[in-house]
């Protein structure tokens, strides 16, 4: 099917020159996907930094516990992390949602919309994004473009395009054992649906709490270690 | 497009152990990138640092017996100088030799580890304890539970020799702060 208009990686720009509807969706979803991730980086930056105030925070209040303004101070730091975690927690689902959307959008293209490759060199979205998002085509479509694994926000995000087509023309999977982009992204088991990127306040042994990026040790081993022998 | 796998060699690695060292490297889970290096100036140790998984057995691996001044460092935590606890194994003897850890009994709190990383920076620890626990008890909550700041543990064995198994019934273990990250 011939589409009139070229899908350049503006959102309404695309929509409007996508005459098939299904190419239009497409693009309307690929606009949101960019926007969500905008939204979501700001809400991750702002958490980042609300976690280093938070951990400062504590080790001015650790080392003079008398002082009630540091106090103060780190109950307001508190405060602020815990609002971020819910900004940064609801950026996450919208991402999410916008991600299988777009996902779902480029199933039902299936290579019925031009490859956005002939114009993300001259055309590019307005936000500045340079990562062409996945699944610009199917892996029908002799045009489409080369998807690295650099190309997707996370593991998960490789792993639906995987899994769309398991022949993995774009090799995603290249030792082949059905998870993609796990030597890019880490171990499938850290995947951001496991709290991957979600920063989290933590109570540890000791007490204390302080923001930590989900488990830090993956794979907690069993027993002693043997590192000695008597020979 | 994926990164360089980690060199397969030390899966065919042939060890001739006993006792506490019964075991190599294991499972490497993920790759960790050349170039890493620890270096304990008090005690004069240093060693590049191999990546190590678990064995079957799901305890961790260990570097190769028959190399016993090798260290390495456990790949299914942080690396050193990343936020957690980051573990670095080595033998306290082997082969009838001394191990790249033989003194690590010795390191005092205080004391510095230099840990490079594979940027090419260097994160600088501090000891903050020195302890020896039984095998049948190891702390592992302790060693690997998560932290609020960037840590350190040195794991080796130590204490009574065990003959009959050939084998330590201790290990010593050095926890560590990261004290200051020094670029390439």
């Amino acid at each position: 099917m011939v589409v009139g208009g070229l899908l350049v990686g503006g959102g309404a720009a695309a929509a409007q020159g996508a005459t098939d509807p299904v190419c239009a969706a497409l693009a309307a979803a690929k606009d949101a996907k960019t926007k969500a991730d905008e939204a979501y980086d700001e809400a991750k930056t702002n958490l980042t930094n609300a976690s280093s105030a938070v951990v400062k925070a504590e080790a001015d209040a650790n080392a003079a516990p008398n002082d009630a303004d540091l106090q103060t101070a780190l109950a307001t730091a508190r405060a602020l992390h815990n609002q971020a975690m819910t900004k940064e927690a609801s950026a996450d689902s919208t991402r999410r949602g916008a991600q299988m959307n777009l996902n779902q959008a480029v199933s039902a293209a299936a290579g019925k919309c031009p490859p956005p490759t002939t114009t993300t060199t001259t055309s590019k979205p307005a936000s500045g994004t340079t990562s062409q998002p996945p699944g610009g085509t199917t892996s029908k479509n002799p045009g489409r473009p080369d998807l690295n694994c650099q190309d997707f926000v996370s593991r998960p995000a490789a792993q639906a395009v995987l899994n769309q087509d398991r022949s993995d023309p774009y090799r995603l999977d290249a030792d082949n054992d059905g998870y993609a982009c796990e030597e890019f992204f880490g171990d499938p088991s850290k995947d951001p649906d496991v709290d991957e990127d979600k920063t989290v306040v933590h109570t540890h042994d000791d007490g204390s709490e302080a923001a930590c990026e989900g488990d830090q040790v993956t794979v907690v081993p069993e027993g002693s270690a043997d590192t000695g022998s008597a020979l | 497009m994926r990164r360089a796998l980690f060199l397969p060699l030390l899966a065919l690695l042939v060890l001739i152990s006993a006792g506490c060292s019964s075991t190599g490297a294991g499972t490497a889970a993920k790759a960790v990138d050349d170039g890493l290096s620890v270096s304990i100036p008090s005690i004069g140790a240093e060693s590049s640092l191999i990546p190590l998984g678990l064995n079957e057995d799901r305890t961790v691996a260990t570097p190769p017996v028959s190399n016993p001044m090798q260290a390495g460092l456990y790949v299914n935590g942080p690396a050193p100088g990343d936020p957690g606890p980051a573990v670095i194994l080595g033998h306290v003897n082997g082969g009838g030799k001394a191990g790249i850890f033989s003194r690590l009994a010795q390191v005092k709190a205080g004391d510095e580890v230099d840990v490079r990383r594979s940027d090419g920076s260097t994160a600088v620890f501090r000891v903050r304890e020195v302890t020896r626990a039984s095998k049948e008890n190891f702390p592992t909550s302790k060693v690997y539970s998560d932290t609020p700041n960037s840590q350190l543990r040195l794991i080796t064995c130590g204490g009574v020799l065990d003959r009959t198994a050939r084998s330590y019934l201790d290990n010593v273990i050095v926890y560590a702060d990261l004290a200051e990250m020094r670029s390439a």
